[in-house]
């Protein structure tokens, strides 16, 4: 379903590489858009060895990474669809390897764990201790239960015996005077 | 035609006066209530739009400006006037309620005609609140529309909406009143009421320290700031979808903007003094109020600490300018900082709404706010779930929309202020992401958990209306943000040259 459109979309892409490769890599078509400082200019460099579109699809078939890509292409085709039973072998007598490249070399397991799990477990305690216990819990409505109960203690000082308050406005004119004529 | 015109004054008064005229249909025809909130807040947004069109962007004076005597004994005066910090704000103020008027209108079935009035009431508050230049006057706007929002939870909220008043009004109202104590001082100084002339004011350290923390208080507790922030969450889960709205699209802004107008120029030396301590504070918001995110099960609790978190780029903002402005690497660094902090403000008043409205149109389906309730929302709802995409993306901070803007630009001009305080702010980037995205996937994505989700029925034509407006504005600022950096650019300007002069 996909094969003509992708065969359609590779035509222009062949000839548009094709065309634009001198001009956009190593011509002036970027010139004052894009600068690089002359330390790290690679293109330059490739540049230097450039002679022409074929010249350079030659070189690159020629390097050694398209090989060795090549020779993994060739060496997956056997081992699966021509000799499979190699296959079912090499995951028998390593399969530990096998389990290994499986599980992305335990990245994801090592992200569940510390930075999933570690991320869930921080916002948990965060909320729940700090927001929920001390500062809302403590402060906030500690605050309000504190004035709540200070009222209802000093509200006992609230008699309505005469003699209560007589005796504590004695007292305090006394601490006033203590206060004034000794401090 | 219109510059002739007191807009200020019509755009403080007339929502109020409509809101006392919607209230004469309390317990008649909510219908009524309903036309004629949604023709008053529409006809308020389109009288607010000549302040945009009229502004001078090459001033930084106040523009607009009306001054009269208000109570001349105590020279306090009636001081109206916009800049470049405070006219966006205005309009945000304007576009929000339309949308809050709209997003209340099938959904408020008691006492119609008292919710639409507490909503038009509040932004002549509000509006009030960002144009005030005397002091006084902005302290009666700033506690005036805690009412107005007391009662829209207090009444139209859940269940337990009286813990959540109380703890929202005792909160603010706490804050406030330390900020009116300094304002009382410096009246004292400056024979004056008029916020201008305080910026002019010469304070020692003492004083400004003591003043800059009276009004961090107030302004930290509007914010919020970590660790005055807990009744946020809870005002918002109780809070019907247009307080919400209201809340988190504007009512935070008070507390950014209340920096910028008064700590900022007021106190510059105060504020550089105490700058890595409010960067320490903002840090901490950004990054531990990112995590508390990612626990909550309900939508709205999430959305609530995710605005606490990105408000804590508001803050870092202003105060990593100070950090600039002591060790100066190329120019403009500061202006960057509160050019970014600004934009930041009006994209999250944007992103903020259309996150809450969006929980708001699936509660109105199905009664929860719970995550675990939904999944599978795409299957039966495609165009809301694309929408909700595109504002969790914007929520995220992903480039085109609002929501990279501002944080880009604060976390630029941090790290021209230290690498490691960009790097600890752009830590939120992915924390943000977690929380957002985990919720998209759990909410809109997978298999249809419950049947009720798989009944749910797509935007109406009003719903589409307020998120295609939403989406329009989140996109627009994120490509396009150069007309808003236009605005503010004279007025960030001038403010950062103010606030770079020593008052010792």
């Amino acid at each position: 379903m996909v094969t003509v459109p992708l065969i359609l979309l590779s035509i222009p892409a062949v000839i548009i590489g094709w065309v634009a490769i001198e001009p956009m890599l190593f011509g002036d078509l970027f010139k004052g858009i894009i600068m690089i400082s002359s330390t790290h200019d690679v293109l330059a460099q490739v540049g230097s060895h450039f002679h022409g579109a074929w010249s350079f699809v030659l070189q690159g078939l020629m390097s050694p990474a398209v090989w060795l890509a090549a020779a993994g292409v060739l060496l997956a085709w056997l081992t699966t669809m021509k000799f499979p039973v190699v296959a079912q072998q090499a995951e028998q007598r390593f399969s530990w390897l096998n389990r290994l490249l499986k599980n992305g070399f335990g990245f994801d397991d090592f992200n569940k764990a510390v930075f999933e799990k570690g991320s869930l477990g921080l916002g948990r305690g965060l909320w729940k201790w700090s927001d929920l216990k001390l500062i809302d819990g403590f402060m906030v409505n500690g605050t309000a239960q504190s004035v709540g109960h200070l009222a209802d203690v000093s509200r006992h000082m609230q008699t309505g015996l005469m003699y209560h308050y007589a005796f504590v406005m004695i007292f305090s004119v006394l601490a006033i005077m203590t206060w004034v004529l000794f401090f | 035609m219109l510059a002739n015109w007191p807009l200020l004054s019509l755009l403080v008064w007339l929502p109020m006066l409509s809101g006392v005229l919607v209230l004469l249909f309390s317990g008649r025809s909510s219908q009524m209530a309903r036309w004629l909130s949604l023709i008053a807040s529409l006809a308020i947004f389109l009288l607010s739009l000549p302040l945009a069109f009229d502004f001078d962007v090459a001033q930084s004076a106040m523009q607009f400006v009306e001054r009269y005597p208000w109570v001349p004994s105590f020279h306090v005066e009636y001081f109206l006037g916009v800049d470049g910090i405070s006219m966006p704000l205005v309009l945000l103020t304007t576009f929000t309620t339309v949308l809050v008027v709209l997003a209340g209108w099938d959904v408020i079935e008691e006492k119609t005609a008292q919710y639409m009035a507490a909503f038009l009431i509040m932004e002549g508050m509000m509006i009030g609140t960002f144009a005030a230049l005397d002091a006084i006057q902005f302290y009666f706007f700033f506690e005036g529309m805690l009412i107005p929002m007391y009662l829209v939870i207090g009444i139209w909220g859940g269940p337990r909406r009286v813990y959540a008043t109380m703890k929202f009004f005792l909160y603010t109202f706490f804050g406030s009143v330390f900020m009116l104590i300094a304002l009382i001082y410096m009246y004292f100084q400056a024979d004056s009421f008029s916020i201008l002339d305080f910026h002019k004011l010469p304070l020692n350290m003492t004083e400004q320290i003591l003043i800059f923390l009276a009004f961090l208080i107030a302004f930290a507790v509007k914010i919020p700031m970590w660790p005055v922030h807990t009744w946020l969450p809870d005002a918002h889960v109780e809070a019907p979808t247009g307080g919400s709205v209201i809340l988190a699209a504007i009512m935070l802004k008070m507390g950014g903007y209340g920096l910028l107008r008064f700590s900022l120029p007021i106190t510059p030396d105060a504020s550089q003094v105490l700058d890595a301590f409010m960067i320490f504070l903002s840090l901490v918001a950004i990054v531990y109020i990112g995590f508390v995110a990612l626990v909550q099960s309900d939508m709205k609790k999430l959305v609530a600490y995710s605005s606490i978190s990105h408000m804590g780029f508001v803050t870092l903002g202003m105060f990593v300018v100070f950090m600039i402005m002591a060790n100066p690497v190329g120019d403009g660094g500061a202006s960057l900082a509160l050019e970014g902090t600004m934009i930041q403000m009006v994209s999250h008043g944007f992103i903020s709404a259309a996150m809450f409205l969006a929980i708001g149109v699936m509660y109105d389906r199905l009664h929860s706010r719970e995550i675990s309730s939904y999944g599978g929302v795409v299957h039966s709802m495609p165009i809301f779930a694309g929408f909700f995409v595109l504002f969790a993306m914007a929520n995220v901070g992903l480039p085109g929309t609002s929501g990279f803007v501002g944080e880009f630009m604060v976390i630029l001009a941090s790290y021209k202020a230290n690498f490691w305080i960009a790097l600890t702010a752009a830590l939120s980037l992915i924390i943000g992401a977690a929380y957002t995205l985990w919720m998209v996937k759990r909410v809109i994505f997978g298999e249809v958990r419950h049947a009720e989700v798989s009944k749910m029925p797509d935007l109406n034509a009003r719903e589409m209306v307020i998120m295609f407006s939403l989406a329009f504005f989140v996109i627009l600022l994120g490509v396009w943000p150069d007309p808003l950096a236009n605005v503010m650019h004279a007025t960030i300007d001038n403010l950062v040259q103010h606030i770079a002069q020593s008052k010792l």
